[in-house]
């Protein structure tokens, strides 16, 4: 039922407008600019995500110490909270002291920045809570064979829990791509819609319906589908590898 | 020579307590213990995986209470083998020789186990497709090229067929033979306890409660609760009656059945005992024939209540007619190899004549 109700979904926005309109939309200056934006930005998010995510996950997931269930708590507070509030309170941090002195230096809101900056905020925990998971179901005992086979703790990490744990930080670079790509709340309260400077693929939706541009927008969510499907292929075979290695 | 020495440990509610240990070099120790006694957190703490609370670990005379696993040069083959999936034999079994501190004089001694361990045919193979008994030799070949001062194998044929066990007992005698590696070998399986060791320790509840050379603990249990792990039913409760260092005798009545142990020097006239007699240790009187001078003292006559064959051999259940008691915990359990039982003609209802050596009496210490 549900799937026959995402494939209505489809096809009503395949069929909207003909391939003709659809071509000349994506190829315009303007949704290429999207595209290259949201690609670069959530690429870089991404980056500096699963760059913290992998030895926060793996300090919670192997270590314990004084407030690690307050860390493990605030962690998920960007999964439950609206990424419109998280956006907000990155630009109430930039009213502060702290944040204007930041922002002097290095300047995010309005700015190409503040998209990585918010794109990042709300998928790191999301990376943070699929890396734990993945070295969880990694057995210990595979390090401890190391550490008795004479590699230190921090050389058992490099060369025996992260080939290990390869797919699952793949399937997790992915999916936080992926959330990051379509990411908008936090992204439009940050960084505004600017066309052509703010303007990501979810932001291009959205402008696109405040001019009542609907065949613009169906462009748009086409190449958002397009994207979001290579992801999930991407995420498949990985999976498929780690039941049939 | 490996020595612990009044180790104590808490991990995850679980208490090691007052652990003392000694292995000799060279020697195959087998800890044995029922499932969740302790054992695995106690060779992980020789791995140095945990730090004991208190006690000392010393490894030929060196404290190592302290030192990393990775300096230790302590070889682990944990349960179920955890070869690394990602790596092929080969480089599994080379892993440890990454390690700067074990890279030195390692080619010669690693054709050396690949030989023994005959492994040569295997080292290409992606380690996913071996054997069970493929990657125990692996997980073995790996632990040993770093050339360790001791080898701890936990439970390393669990996993396995009974009858492809068998052969790997023999397989690992062979090898211990030629490397004359230190092993600290831990199980529950008492045959696979007997074959392999020279010394063995048994773990209960977190503590080491028998400790000796194998002949020692597995024929000479000192607490009930060890005899009853070592699957001795024979357990009778006792008083002694008469005790007599000239004759080397100990009189027990057990409600009914008088039994004659060898003199117990620690015991006195009055002392409430128990006694443990092993199954395989009864015999079984021939009719018509002599009875020899040392089976005298214990002689009982009655019936075969009940018996169960395994195969090769049989245990059945023997009710002496001169006890006073009538519940079922005072039968003998008597196992014979099956060629016995048929040569004997043991049926069930049939009045037989059973015989104890007095060595065979066995005077438990306590609980």
């Amino acid at each position: 039922m549900l799937g026959a109700y995402f494939l209505c979904l489809i096809v009503s926005l395949v069929t909207y407008s003909d391939l003709r309109t659809y071509l000349d939309t994506i190829l315009s200056g303007e949704i290429l600019f999207a595209i290259k934006l949201s690609l670069v930005t959530a690429t870089v998010a991404s980056v500096f995500a699963m760059a913290i995510a992998v030895p926060a996950a793996y300090a919670l997931s192997r270590f314990d110490f004084p407030g690690k269930h307050i860390v493990d708590s605030l962690l998920d507070l960007p999964i439950f909270i609206s990424p419109v509030a998280i956006g907000a309170m990155i630009l109430i941090f930039f009213n502060s002291n702290t944040g204007a002195a930041v922002e002097k230096v290095f300047p995010f809101v309005f700015e190409v920045q503040g998209i990585v900056l918010a794109q990042f905020t709300i998928v790191s925990a999301l990376a943070v809570r699929l890396m734990k998971s993945t070295f969880d179901g990694i057995d210990t005992r595979y390090e401890n064979v190391s550490r008795t086979l004479g590699l230190s703790k921090t050389k058992s990490f490099f060369k025996v829990t992260l080939p290990l744990a390869k797919n699952g930080l793949i399937a997790a670079a992915v999916i936080t791509w992926a959330r990051a790509i379509g990411e908008f709340g936090a992204t439009v309260t940050l960084a505004g819609a600017t066309p052509m400077k703010t303007e990501t693929l979810p932001v291009a939706i959205q402008l696109s319906f405040a001019t009542a541009d609907i065949h613009k927008a169906a462009a748009v969510i086409l190449v958002l589908m397009i994207i979001s499907g290579i992801a999930l292929v991407a995420l498949r075979t990985i999976s498929f590898k780690e039941v049939m290695p | 020579m490996i020595r612990i020495s009044n180790l104590n440990s808490s991990v995850k509610n679980f208490l090691l307590s007052n652990i003392d240990l000694s292995v000799k070099k060279g020697e195959y120790f087998v800890i044995l213990g029922p499932s969740g006694s302790g054992k695995t957190l106690l060779i992980e703490h020789i791995a140095g995986l945990y730090k004991p609370d208190s006690g000392i670990i010393s490894l030929d005379g060196a404290d190592i209470t302290h030192t990393p696993p990775e300096s230790r040069k302590v070889g682990y083959v944990p349960q179920d083998f955890v070869l690394f999936p990602f790596l092929n034999v080969k480089r599994n079994i080379e892993f440890g020789l990454s390690s700067s501190k074990t890279a030195s004089d390692s080619g010669s001694r690693l054709s050396e186990i690949i030989k023994t361990l005959r492994l040569d045919n295997l080292l290409s193979r992606d380690v996913k497709t071996l054997s069970g008994g493929e990657k125990q030799r692996v997980a073995l070949a790996r632990a040993l090229a770093i050339n360790p001062h001791v080898l701890l194998l936990d439970e390393p044929f669990s996993s396995l067929d009974a009858g492809f066990r068998y052969r790997l007992w023999i397989e690992m005698r062979r090898i211990h033979k030629e490397l004359r590696t230190t092993i600290i070998h831990i199980t529950h399986d008492l045959e696979e306890a007997f074959t392999l060791s020279d010394s063995m320790a048994v773990v209960m509840d977190g503590r080491i409660v028998q400790s000796g050379a194998k002949e020692d603990v597995f024929f000479f249990p000192r607490t009930k609760a060890v005899a009853s792990f070592f699957g001795i039913h024979n357990i009778f409760n006792g008083i002694i009656t008469d005790l007599s260092i000239d004759a080397d005798a100990s009189i027990i009545n057990c409600g009914g059945y008088t039994f004659v142990a060898s003199y117990r020097d620690n015991a006195a006239v009055g002392d409430m005992v128990d006694v443990c007699i092993r199954p395989q240790a009864i015999k079984v009187i021939k009719p018509g024939m002599p009875i020899r001078d040392n089976l005298v003292e214990n002689l009982y006559t009655g019936i075969v209540h009940s018996s169960i064959p395994h195969g090769n051999t049989f245990t059945f259940y023997f009710k002496p007619y001169d006890t006073a008691c009538a519940d079922d915990s005072n039968f003998f359990e008597v196992k014979l190899p099956a060629t016995a039982y048929e040569k004997l003609k043991i049926r069930e209802g049939k009045e037989i004549t059973v015989s104890l050596h007095k060595k065979a009496v066995w005077i438990l210490n306590g609980n």
